[in-house]
């Protein structure tokens, strides 16, 4: 019996008069990937926003292995175990790899107003970010400075320095954007790794991936879930197909 | 720098009373942009209340000492440093809920309350300041260290600017520096990895005040006298300016810029008389225009570029990682 | 307190009010529309009001004074606009703070050079130097009388310009996002350098028609500049009716607070600040989240 790691109640956003996450529920459960799929402007990016704490949520609940983190500001959520990636990267671009993950690894589970470094919390603070680089496939890569690494291993070391915080829980808002055929497979491999033992909620417009390494799916549009299930549960959905699936088809 | 430092010990030997007055005021000065450096090029926060915690320490000073008494070195700087530790606490918590635009000018109004509390009130003479007419004194044991004596002073004040570097270095290699270095670069990321960048400030802006409040406290102590316009923000303005003179990634850099201001002002002054500080705005601006990057601009145009990089590689952003 | 005096202290109130708002309005649009930070504004209600003195000594006529003054200042906002202030487009803050305090160091000094550094007092004409009884022992002077009106008078031209012309909706738009205006292909220059003139010409009016009733002296712009910004801040950056309702906040506690609590007045201001603050930290007709 997987246990549930994330659930989300009837989660609401509101700005001004506009409705942009409405009455959602999902869960997330242990090992699994739950890919959110929907066109644009259906409420994606706000919903994981919400998740994180980067917005204030309108009405709901968030709970993460039953603990009500609602309110909690984003900083306070990441320690306790939501580790979340941007759409747009947002690493530090003058600092190597190895200083981003370990930036990481050190926010999240250590005093970050420590004056002074204590040797242990080093040791760990380093083999954390290391086994991070290992398993997002940028060990060696290390010593390169941010600014200088393609596009598409910059998008690795964004979610390399989610990983290296030890989250329970991976928000992963479209680790995939801009990247080339052959690096995103290679990335969608690694995701599907990171699964293990965690929880991923999954943001990703290339359906193909989504269908290839999701365990669930969860369709939105205008905000709202239109239908949530295992993949080929909702693959089948005519709602779906017509709302969504047939759109994509078109457009891809 | 700790070799510069180890020099500047050997000054006394060279010049007399006058300039190693000039020297300590210098120094003094440096400790304030260095300190401010601390919230504006590490901590992105551009403060125009510094010179306030400046000024503050300072009126504190001269309103616990005793009149003609000595007072107690010790004591009276913890209870100064205690003062502006606590009003840097309430401006930084207020000033802290705001970025960018809103922060200079919260600060800056926050900054003018307290010049206009000393300016319009008695409680420090009102607008022609107040003297301290006994200068602080400790005695321990047989050794005593009196701030009348030139001296001494600048043995004092030239400790407490190579503590207050060394103290500025040492946290950016902290993991609080971490912190405050990602707060600066991105905020919102900052804060999903773990960092609570508001408290992470607020400890920034604190420990910078306090240091701000040491140079105000020796400051008044070397000249025997506080006025208003020590707090106000025309003061932290040209803080400010020292640290874009001098250089916002470097420590050290603000430390120069102190230097070449003061002395810029002085000559100034010796040339111009009254009309000095046309020049000073001018060069101020032609500063903001030409030189972005500061002093180190100019060492880049015009020495060899090798010697530059081995000597001084102020262009290459602060590493604050774990093993340097 | 009877209702002669109260009417005379909410009088100068208003009137107070009014003269912040001028100041404020043109610092909180070149904050809001060219994203500059403006440390010299007050430097040009100093300005405005030696010019007014001025030019109503040379011309013997104080309304020639304040047109001029305004006029001036105006052309002088051009031109620094286009010397300094649009290199500063895109530039951090900090490089705006200390390039407009290099400005402030230089034009005080061309003031005191130009105008010297005394203290003025600017002449009434005859028909207005006269006031109102309203009690045998209380009057209010017919020149705040039309202050008040001429101050409402250039709000209200303030507002129909920014919410009935294509200029003003240029403008809105500017201050609600910056970015989209640039990219709809508005002729953003122009537009820049006429917002800088009209602002910084604005707070030189305010200078000027302040300069009968107060004195014309070398500090006055520095106070006037602390509490603009904290104008701005009460009603938000790029928001003029923020700024009104901060002026005329700002003038009914000063004003008052010198009356109740002559002890605290200077504070009150903090106070009302600091709450504001901690309620909505980008103003109350600020934008909401950041």
């Amino acid at each position: 019996m997987t246990k549930d790691l994330l659930v989300v109640e009837g989660l609401s956003k509101r700005f001004g008069g506009l409705l942009a996450v409405s009455d959602v529920s999902l869960r997330l459960r242990q090992g699994e990937i739950h890919a959110v799929i929907g066109p644009n402007g259906a409420g994606k990016s706000s919903l994981i926003n919400l998740l994180s704490g980067d917005l204030s949520v309108s009405a709901g609940r968030v709970l993460l292995e039953g603990k009500d983190v609602t309110g909690e500001a984003p900083h306070r959520r990441c320690r306790a175990g939501i580790g979340r990636s941007y759409q747009k990267t947002t690493i530090f671009h003058e600092r190597t790899v190895l200083d981003n993950v370990r930036l990481a690894a050190q926010s999240a589970r250590h005093n970050t107003l420590a004056m002074r470094r204590v040797r242990s919390v080093e040791m760990e603070t380093e083999a954390a970010a290391l086994a991070a680089l290992q398993e997002t496939g940028l060990a060696d890569r290390a010593t390169t400075v941010a600014r200088q690494m393609s596009h598409g291993e910059q998008r690795q070391l964004e979610v390399a320095m989610v990983l290296a915080t030890k989250p329970k829980v991976l928000l992963l808002d479209e680790p995939l954007a801009g990247m080339g055929h052959s690096e995103a497979k290679r990335m969608a491999e690694v995701i599907r790794g990171l699964a293990v033992g965690r929880g991923i909620l999954l943001v990703e417009h290339d359906m193909d991936i989504v269908f290839a390494i999701a365990d669930r799916l969860t369709v939105m549009a205008d905000g709202q879930v239109i239908a949530s299930g295992a993949v080929e549960e909702v693959r089948r959905n005519a709602k779906v197909r017509a709302a969504y699936l047939g759109e994509t088809e078109d457009g891809a | 720098m700790a070799a510069m430092f180890a020099t500047a010990l050997f000054l006394p030997l060279v010049v007399g009373d006058y300039y190693l007055q000039f020297a300590a005021k210098v120094m003094l000065l440096g400790i304030l942009a260095m300190s401010l450096n601390l919230n504006v090029g590490f901590g992105g926060m551009v403060s125009l209340c510094h010179a306030a915690f400046f000024g503050l320490a300072g009126y504190v000073l001269v309103l616990v000492t005793p009149e003609y008494e000595a007072p107690n070195l010790v004591w009276t700087l913890l209870v100064a440093l205690a003062v502006v530790a606590l009003v840097a606490a309430v401006i930084g918590a207020l000033s802290l809920r705001t970025r960018g635009i809103y922060f200079i000018m919260v600060t800056l109004a926050f900054g003018e309350m307290l010049y206009f509390l000393f300016h319009d009130t008695s409680i420090g003479g009102g607008s022609d300041g107040i003297f301290l007419y006994v200068k602080p004194l400790l005695t321990l044991g047989g050794l005593s260290i009196d701030l009348e004596n030139p001296l001494t002073f600048y043995m004092v004040a030239l400790v407490c600017c190579a503590l207050s570097w060394a103290l500025i270095t040492h946290l950016l290699a902290s993991p609080f520096g971490d912190s405050l270095t990602a707060a600066r670069d991105n905020e919102r990321r900052a804060m999903s990895l773990g960092i609570p960048v508001f408290a992470v400030r607020l400890v920034a802006f604190i420990v910078s005040a306090v240091m701000a409040g040491l140079a105000g406290y020796l400051s008044a102590a070397q000249f025997g006298f506080v006025a208003p316009q020590m707090l106000g923000w025309h003061m932290s303005a040209v803080a400010l300016v020292m640290v874009v003179l001098g250089g916002t990634r470097k420590v050290a850099g603000p430390l120069f810029g102190a230097v070449v201001l003061v002395v810029l002002e002085d000559i100034l002054k010796i040339y111009l008389g009254e009309q000095w500080k046309l020049v000073y705005g001018g060069v101020i601006v032609a500063l903001v225009l030409f030189l972005p990057g500061g002093l180190q601009d100019i060492l880049r145009l015009t020495l060899p570029q090798g010697w530059f990089r081995r000597t001084a590689p102020v262009t290459q952003p602060i590493v604050v990682g774990g093993k340097q | 307190m009877d209702i002669a005096t109260f009417a005379i202290q909410l009088l100068n109130a208003v009137q107070y009010g009014l003269v912040l708002f001028l100041v404020a309005s043109g610092l909180t649009l070149v904050f809001g529309i060219l994203g500059v930070i403006n440390l010299a504004h007050g430097a040009f209600y100093m300005l405005g009001a030696y010019f007014a003195w001025w030019f109503t000594l040379a011309t013997g006529n104080l309304f020639i004074g304040i047109v001029a003054a305004f006029v001036v200042s105006f052309l002088l906002g051009l031109l620094l606009e286009s010397l300094f202030i649009k290199r500063l487009y895109g530039r951090d803050h900090l490089s705006q703070v200390l390039l407009s305090f290099g400005l402030i160091l230089v034009l005080d000094k061309l003031r005191q050079i130009v105008f010297g550094r005394d203290v003025y007092s600017v002449p009434l004409p005859e028909w207005l130097s006269g006031s109102i009884q309203l009690t045998d022992l209380q009057s209010y002077p017919h020149y705040r009388v039309a202050l008040i009106g001429f101050c409402l008078l250039v709000a209200a031209a303030i507002f129909f310009v920014i919410n009935r012309t294509r200029i003003g909706m240029i403008v809105r738009a500017g201050a609600e996002n910056r970015d989209m205006t640039r990219a709809l292909g508005i002729p953003f220059d122009r537009v820049n350098r006429l917002v800088f003139a009209v602002g910084i010409a604005l707070a030189a009016l305010a200078g000027a028609v302040i300069a009968p009733v107060s004195t014309v002296f070398p500090g006055m712009g520095d106070s006037m500049l602390i509490l603009s910004f904290v104008v701005v801040v009460l009603g938000g950056v790029g928001s003029v009716p923020g700024a009104a309702i901060g002026a005329l906040l700002i003038g009914l506690i000063d004003t008052f607070g010198k009356v109740f609590l002559p002890e605290f007045a200077g504070v009150l201001i903090y106070l009302l600040m600091a709450l504001v603050l901690l309620w909505r930290p980008t103003g109350i007709m600020g934008k909401r989240e950041i």
